[in-house]
């Protein structure tokens, strides 16, 4: 039975197959997750396994099928690496502990690793983001934000210089695209950059009788008893969504210009929208210890994939 | 105007699986889309694999250039291969070229070039090898084949990976055109562990399928499927 087991571990037909088994689980994951994005919509965001904690699906058993998959692979890379080295194998021997290595990689990426998505850093104010324990908070004061427009109006040659304090350490650096900063263990990436709306004053009009309030993001505008919230805006500024609360009565607004809103039974008319913005940089937050063994397992087992076929060995 | 350069590609293996079986109409062909590619580069300043009219074209060089090293007199292996790259070509005259003087800042990075052009000499080795399979030609060719796209592969999902990082924050994402790369490497990881085998029959089958994988990667999901890597 010991004989048998050992036989299939280094039998490379079962490897075939256990791989194929992998694949197919993994394409009956795809479509899953391409049929339910709303299920999955969070696990890029989390480690794997604490995402399949909170996340008990009977969706999941590919994922289950691609670990088992993997757990077999593992003990059959680590015999085969037993293996080599009794034979002097290099070439399999360094393409196996590779494997072994980018395998284990990936279970500390899955137990212990997390991403913030979408942190706003706005212009000329200090943020703060607090990252799960026992990290530190990041304290961040964006300095100043370059770019150059292109003819068809988007922003080229992204720059965002930022000011951080970590653990008590103050220090700068510049954000691009596709170049991210490291602060302490984590990576600050930008995404983009968009318009920070700080405060938006709304000019109301209802004959001789005129009202003006000012909304923020963080604190609600109390009129006379009515109050309004403001909830979110679109892209271009051009329509609000406002949340306006009179006693027990909550209701939720769409304003625009020209529209007719009524509050405390009068009709008033929005004459005018004056948004006050500011830069902000949007970034993603990642904590990712397995990524430096992943870079060093598959470049070796790149390079020893090209010294092999300079060998011309395929 | 860059589409005048297809259609004399297109033309030249027309007339080469028609009329001339000759390898200087292939190298027409060859040297049509290289020139489409170069100038494309130029104009636009970029390397010329971003949409599916660069990338389609970029795999048609890919194959031609593969079929010229690695093919075989068999006149079916030439015929088919042919015919596949009359498929790539007319493809790609469906798909639009590249306009716009600017690239994205994504793009802006040596890891974009590396990433796409190995992933499709990859493919241009994948498809090769599908058609010895096909065929039932010479297993020691498709085990060649199978490597040499590995390899490549490798290079360019090890670029993806590490700018994917840089970008996203994350070198693997679970959508549906991310899972499917990591299913073409897993799956020709077992495939080249099959050169020990003796079941030529199981090699041959299990390369048509990678190359199955493979197609539906880049076309079906690329085309059909909303994605990270969408080609419309």
């Amino acid at each position: 039975m010991k004989y048998s087991i050992k036989k299939i571990l280094l039998d490379t037909n079962y490897t075939f197959f256990a791989l194929s088994l992998v694949s197919a689980f993994s394409i009956i994951g795809a479509f899953i997750i391409y049929l339910n994005p709303h299920l999955y919509s969070s696990i890029d965001y989390k480690a794997l396994f604490v995402w399949l904690f909170y996340n008990r699906l009977p969706h999941n058993f590919w994922l289950y099928g691609v670990l088992a998959g993997f757990f077999f692979l593992g003990i059959s890379a680590l015999i085969c690496t037993i293996y080599d080295i009794k034979r002097r194998n290099i070439f399999t021997l360094l393409f196996h502990i590779c494997f072994i290595l980018v395998l284990l990689a990936h279970l500390i990426n899955a137990v212990i690793s997390y991403k913030l998505p979408e942190q706003i850093i706005p212009q000329g104010k200090s943020s703060i983001i607090a990252l799960p324990p026992p990290h530190s908070p990041i304290r961040f004061f964006l300095d100043r934000i370059g770019f150059d427009m292109t003819p068809a109006g988007y922003p080229k040659n992204i720059m965002v210089k930022l000011i951080y304090k970590y653990e008590e350490k103050e220090a700068s650096g510049t954000l691009k695209i596709n170049e991210p900063i490291k602060i302490g263990s984590n990576y600050v990436i930008l995404k983009y950059i968009a318009p920070y709306l700080r405060s938006i004053t709304f000019k109301l009009r209802s004959g001789e009788r005129l009202l003006i309030p000012v909304l923020t993001p963080e604190s609600s505008f109390n009129l006379d008893g009515t109050i309004l919230e403001f909830q979110a805006h679109n892209e271009d500024m051009t329509m609000f969504k406002i949340l306006m609360i009179e006693g027990e009565k909550k209701e939720i607004m769409i304003w625009k210009l020209g529209d007719t809103v009524k509050i405390k039974g009068v009709d008033y008319q929005i004459e005018r929208i004056i948004p006050d913005t500011v830069g902000s940089a949007v970034v993603d937050i990642v904590y990712d210890p397995s990524m430096y063994i992943i870079f060093i397992a598959s470049t070796i087992f790149t390079l020893v994939l090209v010294i092999r076929l300079l060998y011309g060995k395929f | 105007m860059e589409k005048i350069f297809v259609v004399i590609s297109m033309l030249s293996i027309l007339y080469d699986l028609v009329i001339k079986k000759s390898a200087i109409l292939r190298l027409t062909a060859f040297i049509s889309i290289t020139l489409l590619l170069i100038f494309v580069g130029v104009k636009f300043k970029h390397f010329p694999v971003i949409g599916l009219f660069e990338t389609l074209n970029f795999y048609a060089l890919s194959l031609i250039l593969v079929v010229f090293i690695w093919g075989t007199e068999d006149s079916r292996f030439n015929i088919l291969t042919s015919i596949f790259l009359l498929i790539l070509l007319g493809l790609s005259l469906y798909g639009k070229p590249f306009s716009s003087p600017f690239v994205s800042d994504s793009l802006n990075t040596l890891l974009f070039p590396v990433h796409v052009a190995f992933s499709f000499i990859s493919y241009a080795f994948f498809t090769a090898a599908f058609f010895y399979a096909l065929l039932n030609l010479d297993t020691e060719k498709i085990i060649r084949l199978n490597y040499l796209g590995f390899l490549n592969y490798t290079i360019g999902l090890w670029a993806g990976g590490i700018w994917a990082f840089k970008a996203w924050g994350a070198y693997f994402l679970y959508g549906m055109k991310e899972i499917f790369s990591f299913v073409i490497w897993i799956y020709y990881s077992g495939l080249i562990h099959l050169k020990f085998s003796s079941n030529r029959r199981l090699i041959n089958k299990a390369t048509i399928v990678g190359f199955i994988i493979v197609i539906f990667t880049y076309i079906g999901i690329g085309l059909f499927m909303k994605n990270t890597h969408s080609l419309r």
